[in-house]
């Protein structure tokens, strides 16, 4: 087990549903309760492996916008007064259900 | 002289003898018609003198009025002789010289048709056309459609058809006042719902600023009940001393079946004195801050356990000074230990911020000051404390709130959400949106601490306040209510519940 902790690499690689990969520093995609879960090394599931989580209901254009906001949530983790991320109203019902799924 | 003189041809007998005998057949066509032409002209003055249309006629010559029947009669003929297809022409004219060009016969006043068959559709864009006749055009254009149609079916295999068009085939319906997406059906409207608004537009009409509807166990009110927002009053003094001429309705509703808070009342800015006694109300949507002019809220013999802390705002912010609150369920501050139990961290965590601090208005007209340290409720008490402590914890609002908060700006008609969501939606999906199609009938919340909006609230707690208005608090029993009123301040004191929550993501940053 220790020494899997020190591979385990600052990055993972998460994959929409139609091929789009995403490479995401690990502290920003444990803001979802999911991945988090997923990675976990306790609970030995293949992603926390591999580093490499196929994420087969979400498209990528989806999954990009929800990127955006693990690196917006990491960002302004500490300060005050953010405004608030800009979500094109298209995606919002998408989002919703991703966000149900990721647990953010 | 004669002799040597050339021969010249012969004049014609007369230059305005149609019948000439010695013009080139082009020429002689063309006189044909001119004849035709002066023959029609001559017609045409004593038809068109005979008649009279009611409009004005036009001022320029360039002029063209736009009604129906100027198409055929008057003006437009003079210049035109013939408006029509040529074999008609070639028809009529036929007709009038078998007829021996008697000038007796009366001239058959052309019915004007539409050719639909041109595929075109000129939809004329004033309202002054005829709308009696459209619902006959729309008839007798799906009429020509279906004929055009079957016949296009039948000659289709021997003769290719002269346009391929589809539109020729597809115009017709969806302009046709018959096909089912412009039938425009019949609201049904509740005889309930029409006598209110019956009642509703009454007051309105008449600048009555006592809008009375108790008693007529209602349960819900119409959406058009906001027309009480376009009252205006009806009071020429008013014009003298240059007053706001917005009326300042009363709203009477006491004695009725409410369960939920008539939402349309939120966007009744102006309004005076709100009635709500005697109904079965449970919850005071946080949208009563729109409220800002209300002066008297009568809430008693309700099922209200709390009230929203937008209330507070009403009383120390803006104009109420008349609140009418027992008997009411009202939740009951813990015993005394409870919060001498400094031991809590959620009571020291709230405690260290205090909102009002024991304000003390300058105004005589009321003062407003903290009861008792605000408390935490236990779980059991009310449902949404029990989700503090988890939510706290997150700095940032979730994607969920900020796809919530983006939905609810996005969805300006507050139009329910879950209808659109596919199938096997999960569950936890549509009671978010359930839970954001009522926040938007409530009007909407906001933290205490930041004063943004949300959607979700991270954390709800109750604070008791002690409210002394030197105006009116009427504490009776359930069975005499009558209102206390002195010149003097009184000194009548209120312990009230108010729900207070925040976003949950600004509160580790103060």
């Amino acid at each position: 087990m220790a020494d899997t902790n020190k591979e385990l690499s600052p990055f993972v690689t998460l994959v929409s549903a139609d091929g789009f990969e995403f490479h995401v520093r690990r502290s920003a995609a444990c803001v979802s309760g999911t991945i988090r879960r997923m990675l976990d090394v306790q609970n030995n599931f293949s992603e926390a492996q591999s580093g490499v989580c196929h994420l087969e209901n979400l498209s990528g254009i989806v999954l990009e916008k929800v990127v955006e906001y693990f690196y917006y949530n990491e960002k302004h983790h500490q300060s005050s007064s953010v405004a608030d991320m800009d979500i094109p109203a298209d995606l919002c019902l998408e989002l919703l259900m991703a966000a149900d799924y990721l647990d953010t | 002289m004669d002799e040597n003189e050339l021969q010249l041809p012969t004049l014609p007998k007369s230059a305005s003898d149609p019948q000439l005998p010695y013009t080139p057949s082009f020429l002689r066509l063309n006189s044909r018609k001119r004849a035709a032409r002066s023959y029609e002209l001559q017609d045409e003055d004593v038809y068109s003198s005979s008649l009279h249309t009611s409009s004005d006629p036009a001022l320029f010559s360039s002029d063209e009025t736009p009604d129906a029947e100027n198409y055929s009669g008057g003006k437009r003929q003079k210049k035109k002789t013939y408006a029509g297809t040529w074999w008609g022409e070639r028809h009529g004219r036929a007709g009038s010289a078998a007829s021996g060009s008697s000038g007796g016969r009366p001239r058959i006043k052309r019915k004007f048709t539409r050719n639909f068959d041109s595929g075109v559709f000129m939809c004329s864009d004033d309202g002054s056309t005829d709308v009696s006749s459209d619902s006959s055009f729309g008839a007798d254009l799906l009429e020509e459609q279906q004929r055009t149609e079957q016949t296009a079916v039948a000659t289709q295999a021997r003769t290719p058809p002269r346009s391929k068009l589809p539109l020729n085939q597809n115009i017709g319906s969806p302009i046709s006042p018959r096909s089912p997406r412009f039938v425009k059906k019949p609201a049904v409207i509740d005889p309930r719902e029409q006598q209110i608004l019956t009642i509703v537009r009454k007051c309105v009409e008449e600048s009555k600023e006592d809008i009375d509807l108790s008693g007529m166990s209602l349960e819900s009110l119409p959406a058009e009940t906001r027309e009480i927002a376009t009252m205006v009053k009806d009071d020429p003094s008013n014009l003298i001393h240059f007053d706001s001429l917005v009326a300042r309705p009363r709203l009477y509703l006491s004695n009725n079946l409410f369960r939920q808070f008539p939402t349309p009342i939120l966007d009744l800015s102006n309004l005076r004195l709100l009635s709500l006694r005697q109904n079965k109300l449970t919850h005071i949507p946080p949208g009563i801050r729109n409220l800002v002019k209300l002066e008297t809220l009568n809430i008693s013999g309700n099922r209200l356990q709390s009230l929203p802390i937008e209330v507070l705002d009403l009383m120390s912010k803006h104009r109420l000074t008349e609140l009418h609150c027992d008997p009411n369920p009202w939740l009951v501050p813990p015993a005394q230990h409870d919060q001498d139990s400094t031991n809590n961290p959620d009571h020291q965590r709230i405690s260290a911020q205090p909102r009002y601090n024991c304000t003390d208005h300058a105004g005589p007209v009321k003062k407003i000051y903290t009861w008792h340290t605000p408390l935490t409720l236990t779980a059991s008490t009310l449902t949404s404390a029990a989700t503090a402590s988890d939510s706290i914890r997150q700095s940032m609002p979730s994607l969920t709130e900020l796809v919530l908060r983006q939905l609810s700006r996005s969805n300006p008609t507050k139009r329910d959400l879950t209808s659109l969501m596919p199938e096997h939606t999960s569950p936890g999906v549509l009671s978010q949106l359930h839970d954001l199609h009522q926040a938007q009938l409530d009007g909407g919340r906001c933290c205490v601490k930041c004063g943004r909006e949300f959607i979700r609230a991270g954390t709800t707690w109750i604070e008791w306040w002690d409210i002394m208005l030197n105006g009116v608090i009427s504490r009776t029993g359930p069975a005499t209510e009558h209102v206390v009123q002195s010149p003097f301040p009184l000194t009548t004191s209120l312990v009230l519940p108010f729900e207070v929550a925040d976003c949950g993501s600004c509160s580790r940053s103060k």
